[in-house]
């Protein structure tokens, strides 16, 4: 493996760390992300949220999963350095949460955290194009799809008309013309 | 699922990889998002001799915290706003709790019962791995 201090990024080294560290630091991280989801209340949570219908799990991620209290009633206690956060893709896979651990702040350049991320049930191939690159859906409004069963896909359709509900409401923004 | 974690590993920290995420990160903000999708595309990744695995994505994501997370900045009539004075006397020390102990952060923030702070779109690289079936995957992210 090479060291980034041959790297140069103008006059200084384009990272300060080497791969290997990298490496370790995100080794570890995963890790830790892995003893927490493979507990076995974490287990148990993860089975109640998936037997539930697609429709209703962005509600159970936001009243328990997202909620200490109902935590501590299933005998889960998050870890101080991790985080349970909601997010959004602009592939519009449809992400219900993810357990998250910030890497330390030299790495932060190259990578700032590593997460395992749950995905709700989909029937439809998620883009790999230009496509992928799409303002993501704000939080909520990707959580109240999901609970409709509004397809995400079908609000992008929205964005290629230059409403974007990736972006404050009533904002308009251009369609980027992409190389291919 | 260690192996399937390393392979990950092995793409995201090669030299090549973090070169082209380097190139999204200095282009200028309202092109990022299209420079991310020429440098980091799975097929032009593979092409330079990123491990890059199969089924492996690359995409744009915000966090609920970039696309919104909740600090009270303002002042309550009458009441010390914590946040404010701790930013007066120890600039930088939020961010430092923030990055070195998130659990500590986020009491401190309280997001269940502050008013909404939007910091505004933030690209967010992220490879996710994904497991037929499973409904979970491995991913990591930066900012830019």
């Amino acid at each position: 493996m090479s060291t980034d201090s041959e790297s140069e990024h103008g006059t200084q080294p384009l990272y300060p760390f080497t791969q290997e560290e990298l490496v370790a630091a995100m080794s570890e991280g995963y890790d830790e992300l892995m003893q927490f989801v493979l507990t076995p209340e974490f287990k148990e949570l993860h089975k109640e949220l998936y037997q539930l219908s697609k429709e209703e799990r962005p509600g159970f991620v936001r009243g328990v999963i997202m909620n200490e209290d109902e935590l501590e009633k299933r005998d889960i206690v998050v870890p101080e350095e991790l985080l349970i956060q909601r997010s959004s893709f602009g592939d519009r896979r449809p992400t219900l949460f993810c357990v998250k651990k910030y890497l330390p702040e030299k790495f932060h350049n190259a990578w700032e955290n590593v997460n395992i991320t749950f995905d709700n049930s989909h029937d439809r191939e998620v883009p790999r194009d230009d496509r992928a690159w799409r303002r993501p859906l704000k939080i909520d409004v990707q959580s109240s799809a999901m609970e409709n069963g509004v397809s995400l896909e079908e609000l992008s359709a929205v964005s290629e008309d230059g409403f974007d509900p990736g972006i404050p409401y009533g904002s308009v923004r251009e369609k980027p013309e992409l190389d291919r | 699922m260690q192996e399937a974690a390393d392979e990950l590993i092995e793409a995201l920290a090669s030299e090549e990889f973090r070169k082209r995420l380097q190139k999204v990160k200095d282009a200028p903000q309202e092109e990022k998002l299209e420079e991310a999708s020429r440098q980091l595309n799975p097929e032009s990744l593979r092409e330079v001799g990123v491990p890059f695995p199969e089924g492996a994505r690359v995409s744009s994501r915000f966090f609920e915290e970039s696309s919104g997370e909740m600090l009270e900045l303002g002042n309550v009539p009458g009441e010390t706003n914590v946040l404010n004075e701790l930013n007066k006397s120890r600039p930088g020390f939020l961010d430092e709790i923030r990055h070195e102990n998130p659990g500590v952060y986020r009491k401190i923030v309280r997001p269940d019962v502050h008013p909404q702070f939007d910091e505004g779109p933030m690209i967010d690289e992220t490879v996710g791995w994904w497991f037929c079936g499973g409904g979970w995957g491995f991913c990591a992210g930066g900012g830019s």
